[in-house]
């Protein structure tokens, strides 16, 4: 009897997961490991390629529009925005061979604090051995840059199915043609006019930082152009920052940007008082949010330009 | 070692299969004890130091009380057990509260140089097991339990892994018993019991842990995200928000701590040890005394048997009682955390209990009158009941005090900005319907009390049904990070 007790509970963990997975390969993941990979295998035109990379708080600008911009001033320029949610350096090297070889004129890298902290707390230094950090590091994988959020998917499905009913409010999902690992949502363009932000504390990843100086010292290896800038936050997201973390994080990308002599554009600040935010780390894909995606394009074209 | 995580499921699986191949009752025990100090060693590191030290001061303190017979030796020993555990709870949990406090004060006095903080780690479980040890010596001193014989045994029962970081707080009389258990309570025959996983315990166990998760996971961390959001910035919302963050964090703690404590007694059980109950549909209590007899029941009597009734309890003054009821629930506040939030939840929790005594002591006749025993009596008086057990959650979880006051403004004075209703019903659908869920499904648990023993009980292909159902639930509305349990904190 315990094993059937037994077996009858790793049936319900067969079923749950069983109908999870037929979930899950029904609804696009457009920053799956394998679309990335499929994205970089395409054919593309003979148009020089402009890359955009970095995590959401790039991703979330009008790339459409940027794209416009570009191409009125440089017919045979085409912007592709390949930031994705969750990016940092230590996801985006993995994909550092296939963005050499699509042999772009210039890359434009969006990087903020939140790109280098550390994904959880950091495990303070203990005396004795640490056992968890030992079996977290067995079973880390560093591979897949998505990390699966089932809460999201189911309810993008529970909207999905009762779509027709209006239970929910305007939710559907939409992509941008060139921004193709990015999601947008319908709350994706709500303007937030009361903002307020409260952060667990972090700290900075030593990895993601020697991972963010290993892209830029490949890249220049490779030739290719790169431009850092550090894309907008409210104020109220700011404000929390400590002040000895703006320090160090000004310094660092100083110092990697000076090392390899490459120029890099301050957004940080720039928009931090501006209605145009959805929440305190980014900007609204909204009309009235567009003065983003207009400086991007505009420093693409003084790049461009010189 | 988070219950919700994958690492404690691993844990778990390891030390039943270990456990079931061991077939020498006194290896099993000493097995189970690696296992827990291993559990807490996982996520405490070298604070383990401090649980093994509390374990050697009870137990030879323990026994030395015992074999004395001069009553001053005995008060002493007690004392320097007391001094140790308190001492030990107070240095790590409320050395840098003190200090703090001292600071402020000296601030009045313009005094300028301030004493730095200690910036001590919190050993996870301090309050849970300190409390455990206190209440062993204390029983045998009153010579209400015959010390425990050997140290591996006393240290099984401070560290046994299902309880250790947030109880219930077991007592020794409760535990110790169950490793002596003579196996001719089964069979014929003297020798100890072995543990064996037995048929009904392990399905029981199961559908214990399986509900305890799904209170946690799909109750408490989805319902927690309004409540979150909610008192993340409360200034200028209207009441009717307020109420539903406090509602929300209501449903999250309760979720969250009567969850984890179903995987530690179905974790347990599986084991062959009964834990007590520590939860018993708290928010159907028709009075804050009701609401003490059903919510965190381990810690409650831990509090009356150890605490009030040794103040005296309602055996002097009527205003003494008043007294001890709030010097009592003071002290539970406090025992929750080095914050006056705590100590505020616990003053009103205190308030409560007094003032409804006070009231009981001078209308006895409401107590028998037919109003209060009609249905419609017992429906009010559990809403006014819990109008001020969520009132209270307010300061337990907001711990700024101007935000803390505006919450408490709105939620006494209801503001009637209708207006906000339906958007901010519209927005939090999700977490709204999951409250809902969670007041009807608890409804019917009220109704049929054995829902759970039932539900075990049930043939295998609709027991494997209701796991399914659970798992899917849990699976999918989770949102790839496990939460820390609240009460872990403590």
């Amino acid at each position: 009897m315990i094993l059937k007790i037994l077996l009858s509970v790793l049936l319900a963990f067969f079923i749950t997961f069983t109908l999870f997975y037929l979930i899950i390969i029904q609804i696009p993941n457009p920053d799956s490991k394998e679309n990335i990979h499929n994205f970089f295998t395409q054919n593309f035109d003979d148009k020089n390629k402009i890359l955009l990379i970095g995590s959401s708080y790039v991703g979330e600008m009008n790339s459409t529009y940027v794209n416009e911009k570009i191409s009125k001033k440089f017919p045979d320029f085409v912007v592709y925005n390949l930031s994705y949610d969750g990016d940092n350096p230590n996801k985006r090297i993995q994909f550092l061979d296939d963005i050499i070889k699509l042999n772009p004129k210039i890359i434009f890298y969006g990087i903020s604090y939140g790109d280098l902290y550390v994904k959880n707390l950091p495990e303070k230094e203990e005396p004795l051995p640490n056992l968890k950090l030992f079996f977290h590091s067995i079973m880390k994988d560093d591979i897949d840059p998505t990390s699966i959020n089932p809460k999201l998917i189911t309810l993008q499905n529970i909207k999905n199915q009762f779509k027709n009913l209006n239970l929910f409010s305007n939710s559907e999902f939409f992509y941008l043609p060139y921004s193709p690992f990015m999601i947008f949502e319908s709350y994706h363009t709500i303007i937030d006019k009361n903002l307020h932000y409260s952060p667990p504390p972090q700290s900075f990843d030593t990895l993601k930082m020697q991972n963010f100086n290993n892209i830029l010292k490949e890249l220049n290896k490779n030739n290719i152009p790169v431009v850092i800038f550090t894309p907008p936050h409210h104020k109220s997201f700011l404000e929390m920052i400590p002040n000895h973390q703006t320090h160090f994080f000004t310094s660092f990308v100083l110092n990697s940007t000076n090392q390899f002599d490459i120029n890099i554009y301050n957004f940080t600040d720039r928009y931090q008082n501006l209605p145009i935010w959805r929440n305190p780390s980014h900007v609204a894909y909204n009309t009235e949010s567009l003065i983003y995606s207009e400086d991007i394009g505009s420093m693409i074209i003084l790049e461009l330009e010189k | 070692m988070l219950f919700t995580s994958i690492d404690f499921i691993i844990f778990f699986v390891i030390v039943l299969a270990i456990v079931s191949a061991i077939k020498y009752r006194k290896f099993q025990h000493v097995f189970l004890l690696s296992a827990s100090y291993f559990f807490f060693y996982y996520s405490s590191n070298y604070l383990i130091t401090l649980l093994i030290a509390s374990t050697i001061l009870d137990f030879y303190i323990a026994k030395a009380i015992w074999s004395s017979t001069n009553i001053t030796k005995k008060k002493i020993l007690l004392t320097i057990s007391l001094a140790g555990n308190l001492g030990l709870l107070g240095f790590f949990k409320y050395a840098d509260f003190a200090v703090t406090q001292f600071n402020l004060f000296g601030n009045q006095f313009n005094l300028t140089s301030q004493i730095p903080l200690l910036e001590l780690a919190i050993p996870i479980g301090i309050s849970f097991y300190t409390f455990q040890t206190i209440s062993y010596t204390v029983d045998v001193y009153r010579g209400d339990l015959t010390p425990s014989k050997t140290l591996k045994e006393f240290a099984l029962f401070v560290a046994f892994f299902p309880q250790l970081v947030a109880g219930p707080i077991v007592r020794a009389k409760d535990f110790l018993p169950q490793l002596r258990e003579k196996i001719d309570k089964f069979e014929t025959g003297t020798k100890l019991r072995q543990i064996i996983i037995n048929e009904s315990n392990l399905k029981f166990g199961i559908t214990l842990m399986a509900f305890g998760f799904f209170k946690k996971m799909f109750f408490a961390d989805n319902i927690g995200l309004l409540a979150n959001e909610v008192f993340a910035y409360p200034i200028g919302l209207d009441s009717f928000s307020i109420m539903m963050g406090t509602l929300a964090f209501g449903i999250q703690i309760y979720g969250d701590f009567s969850g984890y404590t179903d995987i530690a007694i179905g974790a347990a059980l599986i084991l062959g040890f009964k834990i007590p109950r520590n939860f018993n549909k708290p928010y159907f209590a028709t009075s804050p005394s009701d609401f003490w007899n059903r919510w965190h029941i381990s810690l409650s009597s831990w509090l009356r048997d150890y605490l009030y009734i040794p103040l005296g309890g309602n055996k002097k003054s009527n205003y003494r009682t008043y007294f001890n009821l709030f010097a009592v629930m003071f002290l539970g506040g406090l025992w929750h955390g080095a914050s006056w939030n705590f100590v505020i939840w616990g003053m009103l929790h205190g308030s409560y209990l007094a003032i409804h005594r006070s009231i009981s002591n001078k209308f006895p006749h409401l107590k028998i009158h037919p109003f209060f025993k009609s249905k419609f009596g017992k429906i009010i008086s559990i809403l006014i009941t819990q109008y001020f057990v969520f009132l209270a959650w307010i300061p337990f979880r907001v711990s700024n005090t101007d935000h803390m006051l505006y919450s408490i403004e709105k939620y006494v004075l209801f503001d009637f900005q209708t207006s906000n209703i339906l958007p901010f019903l519209s927005s939090h659908k999700l977490p709204v319907m999951l409250m809902i869920l969670f007041f009807i499904l608890h409804f019917l648990v009220y109704l049929k009390p054995n829902t759970l023993g039932r539900i075990a009980s049930s043939k295998l292909p609709y027991w494997t049904l209701f796991l399914t159902i659970i798992l899917v639930s849990i699976v999918f509305f989770f949102d790839g990070n496990p939460n820390d349990f609240i009460y872990f904190r403590f």
